[in-house]
This record gives structure tokens, sequence and C-alpha cells, in this order.
């Protein structure tokens, strides 16, 4: 609050003299100010800093009001109710979105929703968030290799969140999950959000059109049993319907790698049928799955 | 119940306060129940703050926090009557769940929702995109129906560990996305207890025309085999890690040239497709039984298109 209503900005040491929260001028009392400023950063609370060139250059403090309140969202009554009851739909593992709604909610809903979603919260999805926000590069680790990415927006898909954004003059995708290590955010205003960017468009829902590879497709014999759920789930795709109750389908592959793992999870209940060369891959597959027995 | 951090005791305050002045007083129970906090606890956190001081500042001008009865009563404050900026986490956290509570089934994508997520996103700043893909299998809306309705209902569902499809009666009680599937926890009368299908396995849904007055009791329901369960150990490729993100394991051990994931399986059908998807690359090292499943799926499998050629 000293921070929050002082006209000028103040040193550690007028903080320490007016706001008799510290000690003294000591190391021990400078790092509980230096954890304090960071537990504050870390609830959203900008602390302002300026050089005072006429105190031995001593750093100054100040909390801007602005950046200190919650803005007025102007939410109507429903819209507070709907946007409450909306995160009580989510749980996030990290309940970041019950805090917030302590911020802004009035009342709790008055039953509790039928249909949840579950959702991973990782430490680095805000700090991504916020420096795409901001227009900041991330730098970050991924794959092994240490990048540096213009974030463009953040997609969450069959329960993983991915990040899409500019590395090395080329439009990426990289799973959250699997960064290594720390995210930093670098200096603001360094790149510009392309137009109309849809961050889930980057990548096919389709696992297997994932990649550069040739599409082809692939003529599946699906028995009885997976019949129903196989044309649910891919959305048809049926050319032939057998009299047992099974079918056969067509189904675009890209990434053969996916389109094996796919049939082999289906096991006795699907059998590939055409092109001869993804037959000839499941088969030499098993093979060599065979041999090692 | 854990005790809080020091950071997430501090959030609760700089709630709990504007709460408090916005209302003209609180009861102790009334703030334990609104911030999920034990009676007996909320007069210590609120004495945290009790000294602070607060302008024009010196010994009489502290904080003012009165107890009278169970009523907290907070010295208004110019400062105090505005809530705090959400913080990066708390932003972004609100954003994706509202997005994601408006992709679920029932929600008006034009409705109040959508127009405070809109608002939300403009207070929060410059705006970057955050999409939220949850599928919406065609079964959800009509499963979605009897759950709210309480309308009991017989299903056929492919039990995947027992690779065969069965007759259920289930009464539904909620819908849950895990993972990025949908599923449905119910009553199952075949079982006589609680169970979680997965949406995308449930076939032929028929009301049998039977209401139930049945509450959720474990809302969690995750899987977990079941005491026919068996514990295997897995030499994997590294390429493989995608099995741990996927499935619940019991231990992991990072090997220079394999993972060695122990993991609990229900029945052999669930590890053949693990070991076909993998591929030769996979291993059961124990128990000695199971050793043979993959190559005995694999050769079952080429005898297929062997007979197919």
């Amino acid at each position: 609050m000293l921070l929050l209503d002082t006209p000028i900005a103040l040193t550690f040491d007028e903080i320490v003299q007016r706001a008799e929260l510290y000690a003294g001028r000591d190391e021990t009392s400078r790092k509980s100010f230096e954890r304090d400023k960071a537990s504050l950063r870390s609830l959203g609370i900008e602390i302002a800093t300026e050089i005072d060139e006429g105190d031995r250059g001593a750093t100054r403090y100040k909390i801007d009001p602005e950046e200190y309140f919650l803005p007025d969202l102007d939410l109507s009554e429903t819209e507070r109710m709907a946007l409450q009851f909306g995160a009580s739909m989510v749980r996030l593992d990290a309940a970041w979105d019950e805090a917030a709604v302590l911020k802004i909610g009035d009342s709790k809903p008055l039953s509790l929703p039928s249909v949840v979603a579950e959702m991973p919260s990782l430490d680095a999805l805000p700090i991504l968030h916020s420096a795409m926000q901001s227009r900041s590069r991330v730098k970050l680790t991924y794959s092994g290799r240490a990048r540096s990415i213009a974030g463009y927006g953040l997609f969450y898909r069959e329960g993983n969140w991915y990040l899409s954004g500019e590395d090395e003059g080329a439009t990426k995708v990289f799973r959250v999950d699997r960064i290594d290590g720390d995210v930093q955010a670098g200096a603001p205003a360094s790149y510009e959000l392309p137009e109309n960017f849809d961050p889930s468009a980057q990548m096919p829902s389709d696992p297997l059109l994932i990649g550069a590879g040739d599409q082809t497709v692939a003529r599946v014999l699906v028995d009885s049993v997976m019949a129903p759920r196989v044309e649910r789930l891919r959305g048809g795709g049926v050319v032939e319907r057998c009299d047992d109750g099974g079918v056969v389908i067509e189904v675009p592959v890209r990434n053969r790698d996916a389109f094996r793992s796919w049939v082999l999870g289906l096991r006795d209940h699907a059998l590939v049928l055409e092109p001869a060369d993804l037959v000839a891959d499941v088969v030499a597959w098993l093979e060599s799955m065979t041999e090692v027995r | 119940m854990p005790r809080a951090s020091a950071e997430e005791r501090l959030t609760r305050l700089l709630a709990i306060i504007p709460w408090v002045v916005e209302r003209g007083g609180s009861t102790i129970a009334e703030i334990a129940d609104r911030f999920d906090l034990p009676e007996g606890e909320v007069l210590s956190e609120l004495s945290l703050v009790q000294c602070c001081e607060i302008p024009p500042y010196g010994p009489d001008n502290t904080l003012g926090i009165a107890v009278v009865d169970d009523e907290i009563l907070v010295e208004p404050s110019a400062m105090l009557h505005r809530p705090l900026r959400l913080g990066p986490r708390e932003g972004f956290g609100l954003l994706a769940a509202g997005r994601a509570a408006s992709s679920v089934p029932g929600a008006d994508p034009s409705g109040a929702l959508a127009s405070a997520l809109d608002k939300l996103e403009a207070a929060l700043g410059d705006r970057a995109p955050v999409v939220i893909d949850i599928d919406r299998p065609e079964a959800l809306d009509e499963l979605r129906g009897h759950v709210d309705q309480k309308r009991q209902i017989a299903m056929n569902y492919y039990a995947a560990y027992r690779d065969a499809v069965t007759t259920r009666v289930v009464d539904p009680l909620a819908l849950i996305n895990r993972d990025g599937n949908w599923y449905l926890r119910g009553h199952c009368h075949t079982a006589d207890a609680e169970r979680t299908f997965r949406v995308d396995r449930i076939e032929h849904i028929e009301p049998t025309g039977q209401n139930h007055d049945r509450a959720l009791v474990d809302g969690a329901g995750r899987y977990a085999p079941g005491e026919d369960g068996q514990e295997v150990v897995l030499s994997l490729p590294h390429t493989a890690r995608w099995v741990t993100e996927t499935y619940p394991t019991v231990h992991v051990e990072e090997k220079a040239r394999d993972l060695r994931v122990t993991m609990v399986v229900a029945g052999t059908v669930f590890l053949e497709r693990l070991l076909l998807r993998v591929g030769p690359k996979a291993r059961v090292i124990s128990p000695p039984e199971l050793v043979d499943v993959g190559a005995r799926a694999a050769s079952r499998l080429l005898d297929r298109y062997t007979a197919a050629s």
C-alpha cells in the first residue's frame, strides 16, 4: 500500500523507514524485500522501477494504481454468473481460474455442473500467454535445441496444450508439456501477430495427416465389432459394407507411423488392404516383432 | 487440508479484504464458506494484515479490522474498493476455463459467457489467441440430456480391456472431459457400482423409461485396474515416451538404452495393443508368462495378412 499510495517512487531505504516492514537495511531485510517483490509480481502486481541519478543511483519503486486494480470489466450480472459457472465447469490442476473468480465473482454457483472438463495447468502457460500479449519472444529448449520463438497463439487439443509460433522463420507447433526447463520472455514489442491467426489450424486434428510426407489413401477392412466406432470416429469414409457388419473404409494418410500405430491398435479387428506399400510396411513391422521372440 | 503457501495466503488475503469491504462486513462463517477456509483459521489469516499501516501512515493509521461478536468489519479505504488486477496465471486460467466451458455441450457460443470472455480478454490487454479444441462426440448432447433429467439408460459398450461389446443398464450421473476424451460417469447396474465409460465407445443408447435419484459419489472416477490387474515391467525405446505420458505408470526409470516402465495392466488385450503399436523395440521384462505376448500377437496378425494375400 505504501508503494501504491506514494506520489513519488521510493528507494529501499525510504521503504524501510516509512513502512517498518523490515528490521533494518541489512542483507536479511534486502532479501526479504526481494522475496516480497517477487511474490507481488507473481500475483500480477507490476512494480515500476526507476533509477535516481541524485541518490547514488538508487533504485526507486512504485506501484501504478492502474496496474494494480482490475479494470472495470463492465460485466452484467448474467455475464458474471456465466463466467463463474463456466469456470466451475472446468477443473484446472492449479485452480488459477478459481483464484480469478474470487476477484471477479460475487457468489458461488447454486449447483455443481453435470458436465466438467479437466485440463492440465502447466507453469509455462501463463508465461507464454503474457509473453504473447506483450509480443515478447520466448527463449526455451525443445527437442534438445535452444530456441527463440515468437508466440502466435496457444491451443488445447486431445488433452494437451500447444504453442504455435514462429521459429527460425517458419511457423511451427510445440507441445507445451515437452518444453525442457524454464521459459524466459525477452524484450516486449519484438514482433507482430499475424492477422486473424488461428493457432489450432496449424496442426491437423487427424494425427494421420500430421507431417510433410506425400498423402495417400489407405483402404482398411474393419470387422463388425469395431466398424461402428471406427466409422463414427473417422467421420465417414466407408466405401463398402460387408454382409457380416464389417466395412471397408478409406483413410487419408500422410504420417505412416501414425497410420501403422492406429491400425495395429485395432489388433485383429482391422486389415490393411491397399496400397501395397502400406500393407508391406505393416507386414514388415509385424515380422520384425516375431523375429525378436 | 494441506497448509497453504505464503503466496497462496497472500492471494487469498488480497481477495478477502475487498470482498468484506464491498459487503460492509461479513461473518466468520460467510468468509470461511466463500474462501473455503476452516472457520478457526479466518481470524488468524486476517491478523496478518491487522497491523498494516495505511496512508497517511503511523501507528494510528493501521488497516482497521474489527471483530464484533462473529462479524468481521474492515475500515473502508479507498484502496480497498476495487478488486485487484488478475495475475498472469489467474487471467490465463479464467480465459482458458471460460473458453473450455463455451466448448462443452449446452454452452451458448454467442451468449453471456462469450460476451463476458470478450470483455475479460479486452481487460487483460493485447489479444493473444487461446483456442480450446474440445471435440463433441455425436452421443454427447443426448447423454447430457439423460444426465440432467436423471433418466436411466441401456447401452452397448465396447469394453476395451475385454475386447468385447457388452450391454449395460446405467444411471448417468456426470460427463467429464479428461485427457481429450469424454467419459460418462454413472452407476452401472451390472457391476452395482459407479463406473466410468468412454463416450466414444458407447453405442445404441436407449432410455429404459425409469428415472433414478442417485447422486455422484466419486466425481474423480479415474481408471484404476481392478484386483485382476497385473504388474508388468516393460523395456521401451526412448521414442515411446508417449506411453508414459498417456497411461498410468507405477514407475519409470530412464536408462541409457531404454525406458524401464512398470505399469499395471488389466489383461493381455491392452498389453498386446501397446506392444503392437510400439513395435519390435518394446519388450516385456516380467512376468515371464507375458514375455511372448507381443510376438504372439504379431504372429497372429501376420497369419491374417498371409491369408489375405
